[in-house]
């Protein structure tokens, strides 16, 4: 019938349009992936800037043995089975020699399997689930300390630095809040407190925390932690302060960005965060980081300072860099450079080193408080 | 007569010629691109079984995808079931929760069930992430096992090509008899005109149940063969915005139309794997789309009315017209009645293209 | 405990009740579901959010952005609804779909997904019973909630346009014929369906003190659905219960049974409502088909 053969023939005609891609030789190729659209875009602008500041200061001074570092970008949007699909694209590209990968730890399981059988390298910068260097990828690696490390510190922040005992949790329905929901579940009890309540929220939708803060303040609780993002964390403070609730609230890491001040006002006053790169760091490689960002980007709309993510991503492409010039030149080498225990690299987020898992280890965290309107750096002393 | 066995030909042409892709078709991601455009052809058939042929509404196709391949998943990787029963399960499965979504929406107006399928997908949705023991929740399930028939295993995308042909093939085939046959009649009764539908002796709550049940069973189909193929399975799949972009699939292609919804699938398939400006800005692309082609091309492509026939009617006028010149300049002289029956016989020849 | 979530729902239960009341009036009229009825006062709270930003006086902005939600929903029923009016229930529908998800992208184009802070100098005091808290903001809702809904089922009984409005909605040819503008009637029906919206849209914004893009969609047009069918589409009375009905739902869900879960057990208690009372509690005089 006519209408398949215009089908056939649409057929055809598109897969005949396809087209391959190439580059000179004199480049070596890297793939970003995350989320440069959709909710969590954020995130992968953020890693997309810092890897452009890294890129100009590298290139500018000779490149990597003389070549010039070039990469390709895949938007993953945030969602697993786009991050899947790019997976597939990239890994018939044989020109990649490493992924710097998704934020999203979901995202990341899904682009592992496929990128493990032709042997890609992914380092991500701040994919923090536990669980990920323990699922058999050798092939993954990931800057950030991940959340068992982070909340247990928290934990210990609660339980033994300021001595709260009665805690309750709020964390967000998302892979990245069940991750650490189970970890404090673990840890505060060990440290002898007491979990009265975990309540969840859908993140990025659910906006009202009324029914969660009066079933804490009606359960006696002193100290709540929030393992979502600042956006959760900013309407939990208004909303607990509008609803007389007095506890001390503690956020995991995603809570640690200058914006829940913004959103949150005055009722930020006193608010901790555990932070993995402090944005208004004084020592002197961070300091300079951070002004070059600004500088770089200066007068560019919407770009805000530099946290986390671009800290971490900016470190990733160092660390390779002085892997390939330590002989990670093809994708299995540049693994086992990274794997080797003499291995390691001093950056803006600290000292890099990995464990046979992709671990990271070597990092301090610290913590934020937020004083007169501003987050201001602190360390425990009891722990 | 001679128009049926020419139909028959350009579908034995149709099959032979894509037979021979995988052949044609040597970069790995294209032909997981083709792969994966025979899969969503079949989910926009059932999609266009639902809409295009019984008039429902359905924001909810992607919580079935989700339901057949979660169930596939869960038979292989827990249950360690051979892969046919874990596969016709699923299906069954899906077939199942249709008509239990059709049994609560039965009595329901259009607009009812519109926002129940909605309500379904989001709640299928938020199933698969917090029933954590059984689907690990957000972070999906990895690692499915693929297609297994009598030990040959289909997990390069050279073989699984042929399965994924073999299963369109199928499901066309039946979904095609479904629609020429006294079920497929109802449908269309329903919906062109419930009521002189109900009137004809036809009971429309109970089609609405059987048309749901039907259009799942084939879902589910598409479904389980997704998991099988990619491995993974994440609850991020079955958002509303996955329903709305199947649900354009086969608008695009033409409600009605059953090759219509093959094309649609095609296209979107593929269009975001070609632009990236595509890619990013899809939903918009599809919102656009939706609302240009409801004012103007409400049937899609290939449907009754659509671009397709469109084109080919103008082709056809403006080629009759020149050949009626060349008939009429020697009998111009000729009586009225003549004329009458000459135009009679080329309207019967050149009326609008039937399926 | 109990008075506390009853308080809380009710709150959030008015605040859904003022975007339903828009979309009733639209659905009532012209029995076609708005999709885009979120999607136009995100628009509209976002212009007033940029205005203010640009330092525009406040009342001004708020002028502005109901005007915007007035404009924008006309041109919606102008061009995605009015040549298919009369072309079954999918075609317009889908129409509605699509210039949602247009809104929606443009909308996320332009500010983003974030959360952004809504300070417009509105604050409620906080009123302190012994243990519950409740603020005077969440009473100033409730009764422009309930004093909307009165205004319009008395301009719908009472005046010219509330009358041509009814024969609309009996029906649009005869209405023509008997010398109904129609095409106005309906252009203006839709227009304060906007506007209303973008007013609970504001309201909902300065109750949450924040604004991005889910206020459209998932916080507006679904709870709006989710009231009408508990409520019965088509009816203002239905509209601002079933909102109610809602809200307490939710709180309750929330804080009684799970907060994980909370969605999915208000879904199924939707179910089993439309099973027991398909129509919802106050059913329009609509005949429906089937």
């Amino acid at each position: 019938m006519r209408n398949k053969f215009i089908l056939s023939l649409c057929i055809l005609i598109l897969v005949v349009m396809f087209s391959a891609s190439s580059f000179a030789a004199e480049e070596i190729l890297f793939a970003i992936v995350s989320s440069m659209t959709g909710d969590t875009a954020a995130e992968g602008i953020q890693t997309q800037n810092a890897v452009d500041l890294a890129l100009s200061e590298i290139n500018g001074s000779g490149g990597v043995n003389g070549k010039e570092l070039k990469y390709i970008v895949g938007d993953d949007m945030g969602n697993p089975p786009q991050g899947l699909i790019l997976a597939q694209k990239f890994s018939t590209n044989d020109d990649i020699l490493f992924w710097l990968g998704p934020n999203s730890s979901s995202c990341c399981i899904a682009a592992l399997p496929v990128l493990q059988k032709v042997g890609l390298p992914l380092i991500s910068p701040c994919s923090s689930n536990p669980t990920m260097t323990h699922m058999g990828f050798n092939n993954f690696f990931r800057l950030i300390v991940n959340d068992d490390m982070l909340i247990d510190q928290l934990a210990k922040l609660a339980v033994i630095e300021l001595g709260y005992k009665n805690i309750a949790l709020i964390w967000e329905n998302s892979d990245y809040g069940i991750g650490m929901r189970d970890v404090a579940l673990r840890a505060i009890p060990e440290l002898g407190g007491k979990v009265l309540f975990s309540e969840t929220f859908v993140p990025n939708v659910d906006r009202d925390f009324s029914s969660q803060i009066t079933k804490f303040k009606g359960g006696e609780v002193d100290c709540v932690l929030v393992l979502g993002i600042y956006t959760a964390g900013a309407l939990f403070l208004k909303q607990s302060e509008a609803l007389g609730f007095n506890a001390e609230i503690i956020g995991s890491s995603g809570c640690s960005n200058p914006k829940l001040i913004s959103i949150a006002g005055e009722a930020s006053e006193d608010f901790i965060a555990i932070a993995t790169f402090d944005p208004n760091d004084k020592r002197p490689k961070q300091a300079k980081f951070i002004e070059d960002y600004a500088n770089f980007f200066k007068g560019e709309a919407g770009v805000l300072g530099v946290g986390e993510w671009g800290a971490h991503a900016y470190d990733v492409v160092y660390l390779v860099k002085k892997a390939i010039e330590m002989g990670g030149t093809t994708r299995e080498k540049l693994i086992e450079v990274l794997h080797s225990p003499d291995f390691e690299y001093d950056g803006v987020t600290g000292l890099n080193k990995f464990d046979e898992f992709g671990e990271t280890s070597g990092k301090r965290t610290l913590f934020l408080t937020v004083k007169d309107g501003k987050f201001v750096a602190f360390f425990p002393t009891k722990f | 007569m001679i128009n049926k066995n020419k139909k028959n030909n350009y579908g034995l042409i149709f099959i032979v010629f894509t037979i021979f892709i995988p052949f044609i078709v040597k970069d790995q991601y294209q032909l997981r691109v083709i792969n994966m455009v025979l899969l969503y052809s079949i989910i926009a058939l059932s999609v266009n079984l639902i809409v295009g042929f019984s008039g429902q509404l359905d924001f909810g196709r992607s919580a079935f995808v989700g339901l057949g391949g979660y169930w596939y998943a869960i038979m292989m990787l827990h249950f360690h079931l051979p892969f046919i029963i874990a596969f016709i399960s699923a299906s069954l499965f899906c077939a199942f929760v249709g008509f239990g979504l059709g049994m609560v929406c039965r009595r329901s107006s259009f607009d009812y069930l519109t926002l129940m399928t909605v309500g379904f997908n989001i709640m299928c949705m938020q199933v698969f992430l917090n029933w954590i023991p059984v689907t690990n929740g957000a972070l999906g399930l990895r690692l499915i096992p693929s297609a297994t028939l009598f030990g040959f295993s289909f997990d390069t995308n050279f073989k699984f090509f042929y399965f994924a042909l073999f299963l369109l093939i199928i499901c066309y085939i039946v979904i095609k008899r479904i629609t020429k046959s006294k079920i497929g009649r109802a449908f269309e009764a329903i919906r062109d005109d419930p009521i002189a539908a109900s009137y004809s002796g036809i009971d429309v709550a109970n089609f609405k149940v059987i048309n749901f049940s039907i259009a799942s069973f084939f879902t589910g189909i598409a479904g389980a063969a997704i998991a099988s193929y990619v491995n993974f399975i994440s609850p991020f799949a079955s958002s509303l915005d996955e329903s709305i972009y199947l649900l354009q699939m086969a608008i695009l292609g033409g409600l009605g139309s059953l090759p219509g919804s093959i094309l649609g699938a095609v296209i979107l398939v593929i269009a975001p794997e070609i632009s990236r400006t595509f890619y990013e800005y899809r939903l918009m692309f599809v919102g656009f789309l939706m609302v240009v082609m409801m004012l103007w091309v409400p049937n899609g492509i290939l449907g009754k009315n659509g671009i397709g026939e469109r084109v080919i009617g103008i082709k056809k006028l403006y080629s009759d017209k020149k050949n009626k010149q060349k008939r009429d300049n020697g009998k111009r002289t000729l009586l009225k009645s003549k004329n009458v029956f000459s135009s009679k016989k080329e309207n019967n020849g050149s009326g609008g293209k039937k399926k | 405990m109990f008075l506390q979530y009853l308080i809380n729902g009710l709150s959030i239960g008015s605040v859904y009740a003022l975007i339903a009341i828009g979309f009733n009036m639209v659905y009532g009229i012209l029995n076609l579901l708005n999709f885009a009825h979120g999607d136009t006062y995100t628009v509209g709270c976002f212009v007033i959010f940029a205005l203010v930003a640009m330092k525009l006086n406040i009342f001004l902005a708020i002028m502005c952005g109901i005007l915007v939600g007035y404009i924008l929903n006309t041109l919606v029923e102008r061009f995605a609804y009015r040549s298919v009016r009369f072309s079954g229930r999918i075609t317009p529908t889908i129409s509605a779909v699509g210039i949602a998800y247009v809104m929606r992208n443009v909308v996320l184009r332009i500010w983003g997904p974030e959360t952004y802070p809504f300070d417009m100098g509105i604050r409620g005091a906080q009123v302190k019973f012994g243990n519950f808290v409740l603020g005077t903001l969440q009473i100033y809702i409730f009764i422009i909630a309930i004093v909307l809904m009165l205004l319009i089922t008395f301009i719908l009984k009472r005046s010219k346009i509330g009358q041509s409005v009814t024969a609309i909605s009996q029906s649009i040819p005869i209405s023509a014929l008997m010398g109904v503008p129609v095409n106005r009637t309906i252009s203006t029906v839709y227009g304060v369906g906007g506007a209303l919206g973008v007013i609970g849209g504001f309201l909902f914004c300065i109750y949450y003190e924040s604004i991005f893009l889910g206020i459209g969609f998932m916080l507006g047009t679904m709870k709006a659905w989710m009231s009408s069918i508990i409520g019965g589409i088509g009816s203002l009375k239905g509209a601002i219960i079933g909102a109610l009905t809602l809200g307490l739902m939710e709180s309750f869900t929330g804080g009684y049974i799970s907060s994980q879960y909370r969605d999915s057990f208000v879904w199924g208690f939707i179910v089993i409502f439309i099973l027991i009372r398909p129509k919802g509690l106050f059913p329009s005089a609509i005949s429906e088909k089937v």
